[in-house]
């Protein structure tokens, strides 16, 4: 036996054990009861030290295990031409701005347009107009023009650029709500140009899920309470008397000790951070449900909020998990909203370029007219008070009030304990919610699939059987045809089988109906490299050729055979990935990993147990 | 020694038949594109749209009796199927709308409102049909106090449709009005008690609107095109260019038949259908493939050899090969037919037939079709020794073992 062997051998034995080693966490996954396996915490906690972390498996396809899945239809067009009729509003006041008189300005949206038609009243204030306008809004061009008016339109890429912000927005709007229903391990993505995807495992009610994704967004700007004492004296009732179901505990951090109120999975901790009005007590809450445990505990407590006062909850972004809290703090705001979010014009993210300004990032906003005269003479009100931006119920930011802030025009400067892709990062989202509620892009429902808790475990039991079923026969099949030689391609495709499952799991990849299909089709077709291989044997050693030179032959001759006829399926499972939706494109996954281990097993691992029989053992014959 | 399928190397003549077997394939599959254009498919709701919802009931009931039960609910476009052969009295049930709410309703319930709290009351109402069955009623500042529970009853009244849920929003409500599968669930919990139909349970239900409908079938047309168009382009890449046709012509054939199979059916051909058909076409042309490969290897062996004799030869030498990977990936999917419900069913049941048709069309269709062109070719062009006959060539062939 040659070096090689036993290279190839430890090769073999290294990927068996790794494979085996990636299942772990998806083999304790299905091991815990249905309703707890949307829970990481439930699975790290059961998880062996030495196993892969809890995110390395396989999951179930909302098929699989009931739940929703909503496919939502981004308008863009309306947001479009939100857009431009603000423009329009804009052209003139710009056009007023410079001093030339006698603008109007109207939208033209008839067909696919979206334009700005300009009339002023004297050809010269025309001429003005047009080289003013055309010189400052870069992103527009001249359309057509005539002795009274002109037409200018957005070029295609801000009109694509637009687009694209809008389905922005209505993610970002939606990830937003998700996150407040304590929907454990809800998937939000982007499907094709201008489509949202979102599934919740384990969400029953499909019309409230319809209800709350549909409605437009709803943006409020309300002044933080800083000077009220509220959340202290709640804290301290708790602590003194805690209501049924909430415990309290002592947690030591850096020599100091603090007490904790513990509800179900959330820990609530007091906070003090200096304000303007001295030291401002919130409550913060740890924990994925901390936005329902800090209601709760106002509930609870039977100590009701100030008059003309609630609670604001925002979000602490995990810093390990994308679009997921880590916890929730609390403010006192007013409960009147002082401005909403269709007094906003626009909202961009954008580069202090200024002396000193470093290139730190900020965010523009622009307000109406009657907004503008709201928002200068609230912040004239408030100045040195935190002014909380409220999308959909959630505090998204609280800057303070620096100064009074008139014309129309604000900038929200960001905090600075933070680098600078972070600071970039969290201006565009900040844009993205201010803008949501400036040019609401409606949302409508495409799709909706809602499965029964009572299907998945059946569909994965019986889909179990057809599995188990189909790759008994094909071993058996195999081993009848082949004998020995068939008991070594067997080897290989319960290896495949193991490769395969492994893979999936390490790439966190999704089981659907579809998938367990594409599973144990991939097996049966993935027989097809050895036989190929095995008759090849066959034919060369009719020839009269030894087994050694005749499995070397057959090796050899069926490689690009081999290579040439899965990479056809290959092609038509990545064209399968790119074009289906959710199940589907679990079948496209199972085939394609398949079908690269399946040339692993039969050119590699079957190839090196021949060798070891004929080589290492002398074997002379083999059942072929 | 294992079982062998032949013993030793068949000798079959496969291309002297081919005049017969490509007249067959011909008339079927002429046959189903008719079919196809005369009765359509019965698409699924992932692409004609529509509502969708799979049902079990407790006891055997008949399509017949689900149907009525769904008629007599006032859905007059509803299809109802039983699911596949395994699943005992399931069934789904197909309705061509996506929500119960028409503008008629809305239009109602809007008059009704007016009615109950003036005309000057209120402020906006809005309903979407693509947002399902609701809409949002926004008051005049007035008019804020009036209580959910008076809209809920006028919409009601004025509508005679059940409200499902009612919650405030700003300056009005947003009222969720009983959807189709609460319609349905009520319709067979009637029946349930009234005529003593077994007891159903609705485990799932699906919802596409038509647009989506639409696009998703013409993604999936330009998926199965797209697809083929790759392969081809390799095949004609890493063989011959005049190899591609035959692989093209086995392939459209293999799709059609299995198309057949929906169309004579009538089950219904969704997405999984799709993934079905881009299998189908993996799988034939790897059938395909290991043919060309080993005419390739015999054409470089044996000069002279004219074509049909060279493909006879080469589909004899790898029959074994074909009818063994067709037979074990057919019996790996008949687990999924025996066991498999619904959509799992009719994929096991469209792939088996798609391995039969795809192993059938890689001998008797893909290299038949390569020699017709090239016949056609050299009918106009003077004769040449490259094709010939489908008669096995005994010297060639003895030439051929020598040179192996």
């Amino acid at each position: 036996m040659d070096k090689m062997f036993y290279v190839k051998a430890a090769l073999i034995a290294l990927v068996t054990l790794l494979a085996a080693w990636l299942l772990v966490p998806t083999i304790y996954y299905f091991k815990l009861p249905a309703d707890e396996r949307n829970q990481p915490e439930k699975l790290e906690s059961v998880l062996p030290a030495w196993a892969p972390p809890a995110k390395i498996r396989l999951n179930l396809g909302l098929d699989l295990q009931g739940g929703i899945s909503l496919g939502l239809g981004v308008d863009t067009d309306t947001a479009l031409r939100g857009k431009t009729t603000r423009r329009a509003d804009e052209l003139k006041a710009f056009a007023e701005e410079k001093g030339i008189e006698g603008i109007t300005t109207s939208p033209d949206l008839s067909g696919k347009r979206h334009a700005v038609v300009v009339k002023a009243e004297t050809p010269a204030a025309l001429d003005q107009a047009k080289k003013v306008l055309l010189d400052y809004y870069q992103d527009m061009n001249l359309d057509d023009s005539d002795a009274t008016s002109f037409r200018v339109s957005f070029d295609e890429r801000e009109i694509q650029d637009a687009r694209t912000k809008a389905v922005d927005q209505a993610l970002k709007v939606i990830t937003n709500r998700v996150d407040r229903w304590g929907v454990t391990e809800p998937i939000i993505t982007k499907r094709g140009k201008d489509e949202i995807q979102v599934q919740l495992p384990g969400f029953k009610d499909p019309a409230r899920a319809k209800d709350l994704l549909g409605k437009t967004a709803q943006l409020e700007f309300k002044i933080a309470d800083d000077k009220g004492t509220y959340f202290a004296d709640l804290f301290q009732r708790l602590l003194g008397a805690p209501p049924e179901g909430v415990k309290v505990e002592t947690e030591s951090e850096a020599g100091k000790t603090n007490q904790v109120l513990v509800l179900r999975t959330s820990r609530v901790s007091l906070g003090m951070e200096p304000t303007t009005g001295g030291l401002s007590p919130y409550l913060i809450a740890m924990g994925e449900q901390g936005a329902d445990a800090l209601a709760e505990l106002v509930a609870l407590s039977g100590m009701p909020l100030p008059e003309g006062r609630e609670m604001g909850i925002e979000c602490i972004p995990s810093k390990y998990k994308k679009n997921s809290c880590e916890g929730y703090r609390s403010y006192l705001l007013n409960a009147k909203a002082e401005l909403m979010g269709d007094a906003i014009v626009d909202a961009r993210a954008l580069l202090d370029q200024g002396q000193g300004g470093g290139g730190r990032p900020y965010v523009a906003l622009n307000f109406d007219a009657n907004g503008a005269h709201v928002f200068e003479r609230v912040t004239g009100e408030n100045v040195g008070n935190r002014m909380a931006i409220v999308l959909d119920g959630t505090v998204n930011s609280a800057p303070v009030i620096q100064a009074r802030i008139g014309g129309g025009r604000a900038q929200i400067t960001l905090g600075s304990n933070k680098n600078y892709q972070e600071l970039i990062q969290e201006a565009n989202d900040l844009a993205l919610v201010l803008k949501a509620g400036a040019l609401p892009a409606p949302v409508t429902i495409s799709e909706e699939r809602t499965v029964g808790a009572s299907l998945g475990p059946e569909l994965i039991q019986r889909g179990g059987f057809a599995v188990a079923f189909g790759v008994l026969l094909v071993v058996l099949f195999v081993a009848i045809y082949y004998r020995v030689s068939g008991v070594i391609v067997n080897i290989a495709l319960l290896l495949n089988a193991l490769i395969v499952l492994a893979a999936m799991a390490a790439f966190n990849a999704t089981l659907t109906l579809p998938g367990i299909a594409g599973f144990v089709l991939t097996l049966g077709m993935a027989v097809d490299s050895n036989v190929l291989i095995n008759e090849r044997i066959r034919e060369e050693l009719r020839l009269g050729k030894t087994l050694r030179t005749a499995i070397e032959a057959g090796y050899d001759r069926v490689f690009w055979t081999i290579f040439d006829s899965n990479l056809t399926t290959l092609f038509a499972g990545f064209v399968l990935l790119s074009y289906g939706s959710g199940p589907v494109r679990g079948f496209a996954v199972m085939l394609i990993v398949g079908i690269l281990a399946s040339m692993f097993t039969a050119l590699v691992v079957t190839r090196l147990v021949f060798e070891w029989l004929v080589v290492g053992r002398g074997w002379k014959s083999i059942s072929l | 020694m294992g079982f062998k399928l032949f013993s030793g190397e068949t000798q079959i003549d496969f291309i002297g038949h081919r005049k017969f077997f490509m007249s067959l394939s011909g008339i079927l599959c002429a046959l189903v594109l008719l079919g196809i254009a005369i009765f359509g498919f019965n698409w699924g709701v992932d692409f004609a749209g529509g509502s969708e919802i799979e049902v079990r009931f407790e006891a055997p009931v008949d399509v017949a009796q689900v149907r009525k039960v769904m008629e007599s609910a006032g859905f007059d476009d509803v299809t109802v199927q039983e699911l596949g052969a395994s699943e005992q009295n399931s069934f789904l049930i197909r309705i061509g709308r996506i929500s119960m709410l028409s503008m008629a309703d809305a239009d109602k319930a809007k008059a009704g409102l007016t009615e109950k709290f003036g005309a000057g009351a209120l402020a906006s109402f809005d309903f979407n049909p693509a947002y399902g069955d609701k809409f949002e009623v926004r008051f005049q500042k007035a008019e804020r106090e009036i209580a959910a529970q008076d809209v809920r009853e006028t919409i009601e009244k004025a509508t005679g449709l059940t409200v499902q849920d009612i919650h405030a929003v700003v300056g009005g409500y947003s009222v969720i009005m009983d959807g189709i599968s609460a319609k349905v669930e009520q319709a067979l919990q009637a029946a349930n008690k009234q005529d003593g139909m077994a007891k159903a349970e609705l485990r799932r239900v699906e919802f596409v609107g038509p647009q989506v409908g639409e696009q998703l079938r013409n993604q999936g047309i330009m998926a199965v095109i797209l697809a083929s168009c790759a392969i081809l382009v390799y095949i004609a890449l890493r063989f011959e260019t005049r190899f591609a046709p035959g692989a093209i012509v086995s392939m459209v054939h293999d799709i059609i038949i299995v198309l057949g199979y929906f169309l004579v059916t009538r089950r219904e051909f969704n997405l999984t259908s799709v993934a079905v058909l881009l299998t189908i076409v993996g799988f034939s042309v790897n059938d395909t493939i290991v043919i060309y490969d080993r005419i390739r290897e015999n054409a470089g062996k044996l000069k002279g050899m004219n074509l049909a004799s060279l493909m006879n030869l080469s589909i004899n030498q790898t029959l074994s090969r074909t009818l063994l990977t067709g037979v074990t990936t057919m019996v790996s999917v008949l687990g999924l037919m025996i066991f498999g419900i619904g959509q799992l069913f009719d994929f096991a049941m469209a792939m088996i037939i798609g391995i039969v048709v795809g192993t059938y069309s890689s001998i008797y269709i893909a290299s038949p079709t390569t020699l017709f062109l090239e016949d056609l070719r050299h009918d106009k062009a003077p004769p040449s020794a490259s094709s010939g006959e489908g008669q096995l060539d005994d010297k060639a062939l003895a030439a051929a073992r020598k040179a192996m």
